[in-house]
């Protein structure tokens, strides 16, 4: 039997038909007992795939059972961190889930130091901006400083800047220590890239749950190290382009044209709406008459000439109507 | 002591033990939560916040603590339906923690006008044959991520977009026909090719459950 006699491609898209709304669930009586076993396969897994989320990812069994009483449960795989103080990141997550982040608590403090240390978190941000001053703070912190602007940068021993709840408390240690600290930066010390995120103090706060059961705030996408301090400095400290008012005003406006431009939208706009009766004649008729509010506007820029705006626009209309 | 002897036990847990078995059924979990929580008529451009920010995957956390927490001697079935049905109840639990206490309409007038409609109220929590065996329920999943792991590896960006818009999303045949410029007809019949091609290669692939009852498997 070829797939296009298989009665059964009627069945799974008589089916679809039915999921779709617009018709009966089909009947399988007419199959054979062997037909019938491979539609019910089709239909009942259609039925059962509805409910699955295709791009649903989840937390690995370790980071599912981090800080609960099952924590030992499975044997640890031994790996590298930065900061050992940082636990890895447990189920529940603003972000995306990761991969679990074994524990590593038994190896010893050497050991425990990655490639990734806070010197290396200094020296890419000291070439992310002329203008900013990185430090290396005695408590294993980075500071990026700009004007006013303080940052400051802490490694967590996972391959994703998740906010956890433990992170949250040590980014709140961060900026409790240190008032002057706007933004404090989440740094993965096991991904490739460095990746980021980017905080402010009340995004680590107490959360206040909306009606909709929603946190009332959006953390910033995590991004690469070099890049999450470029998107903040661009955010606190813009630059702007020069700007020579002296050459720039030496430039004489076009009233004119740019009044005819302005009669032109607006025209155009106004006579593509579903106006009716005069108004409607008017605007149509007023296409392609733009000039006549652009002469209008250059001989009120003009001066010398006593002109009333009012009186001169309704005679316009009225003439179009 | 004692803490010292229920450890030991725990790490002579059977799912402890085989590592492959509880991933497996830690993603089954996943799915089941997913499910209750989602509804089958699930929205992909929306998720369903619980109460107090709860997320799937702490309701996940609850049901796999739950889960390595059953004494063995107890068992009397296998872990697989045991997981199946410590995930349902931890989601419909957490269901219903959400609606709890909450206003289907908000009242003319009121400053803090709000509308929320309850989840549940939402659902499409219709039952069918797996919903009531708890094995079937297990294998039928498990024969989907199975389905979704080889429509990953094995199709196309336009045929993956018609397989997962009709078999997992929901997405009508309509919708996706201007996606992937066909008719819906088209894409109907599409959908039916990648559907029988993906069933033919599942059965040879050892990850693929077949061992429930015989409406449940394909020849």
């Amino acid at each position: 039997m070829t797939d296009h006699a298989d009665p059964v491609d009627a069945v799974i898209l008589a089916f679809l038909d039915h999921l779709e709304g617009g018709a009966a669930r089909p009947t399988l009586d007419h199959l054979t007992d062997a037909d019938q076993r491979r539609a019910r396969a089709y239909l009942d897994g259609l039925v059962t795939a509805r409910g699955i989320n295709p791009h649903a990812s989840r937390p690995s069994v370790e980071a599912l059972l981090v800080d609960t009483p099952l924590a030992g449960l499975l044997p640890a795989t031994p790996a590298n961190s930065a900061l050992p103080a940082t636990p890895a990141e447990p189920a529940n997550s603003a972000l995306p889930a990761t991969p679990a982040e074994p524990a590593n608590s038994a190896l010893p403090a050497t050991q425990r130091l990655g490639p990734v240390d806070p010197n290396t978190v200094r020296q890419v941000l000291a070439a992310v901006d002329d203008r900013i001053r990185v430090d290396l703070d005695p408590d294993g912190t980075v500071i990026l400083s700009y004007l006013d602007l303080r940052a400051r940068f802490v490694l967590v021993p996972t391959s994703a800047p998740v906010v956890t709840e433990k992170v949250r408390a040590q980014v709140r240690t961060v900026f409790d220590a240190d008032p002057d600290t706007g933004r404090v930066g989440v740094v993965a010390a096991r991904s490739d890239d460095l990746a980021t995120q980017m905080l402010a103090a009340d995004e680590v706060g107490q959360t206040i749950t909306t009606p909709r059961g929603e946190p009332h705030t959006r953390l910033e996408p995590p991004l690469p190290l070099a890049l999450a301090a470029r998107r903040m400095l661009e955010q606190a400290a813009p630059e702007w382009p020069r700007f020579d008012f002296d050459r720039a005003g030496a430039t004489a406006l076009d009233v004119a044209a740019i009044a005819a431009e302005v009669a032109a939208r607006v025209i155009r706009h106004e006579s593509s709406r579903s106006y009716r009766g005069d108004k409607r004649r008017a605007y149509r008729s007023l296409v392609g008459q733009e000039h006549i509010f652009a002469d209008l506007v250059a001989r009120i820029s003009a001066g010398g000439t006593d002109v009333d705006l009012d009186a001169e626009t309704t005679r316009i209309t009225r003439a179009a109507a | 002591m004692m803490k010292e002897l229920a450890l030991a036990g725990r790490f002579a847990h059977p799912l402890v033990v085989d590592r492959a078995r509880l991933d497996k059924i830690t993603d089954n979990m996943a799915a089941q939560i997913n499910r209750v929580i989602h509804g089958r008529g699930r929205d992909p451009r929306s998720e369903r916040a619980l109460h107090g920010g709860e997320s799937a995957d702490d309701v996940l956390q609850d049901a796999l603590i739950a889960l390595l927490e059953y004494d063995p001697s107890k068992l009397r079935t296998t872990w697989e339906a045991l997981s199946v049905g410590i995930a349902r109840k931890k989601a419909f639990a957490a269901l219903r923690r959400a609606t709890r206490g909450r206003r289907t309409r908000s009242d003319p007038g009121d400053p803090d006008e709000v509308t929320i409609v309850a989840l549940d109220a939402s659902l499409d929590l219709r039952a069918d044959a797996s919903d009531h065996d708890p094995e079937i329920a297990f294998e039928r999943t498990q024969q989907q991520l199975v389905l979704l792991r080889l429509a990953r590896e094995r199709l196309t960006g336009r045929e993956r977009t018609v397989f997962v818009g009709i078999h997992f999303e929901g997405a009508t045949r309509a919708a996706l026909a201007e996606q992937v410029g066909l008719t819906p007809q088209g894409v109907g019949q599409m959908y039916v090719k990648i559907v029988k091609s993906l069933y033919a290669a599942a059965r040879a692939d050892p990850s693929f459950p077949t061992t429930g009852p015989a409406e449940g498997r394909t020849p």
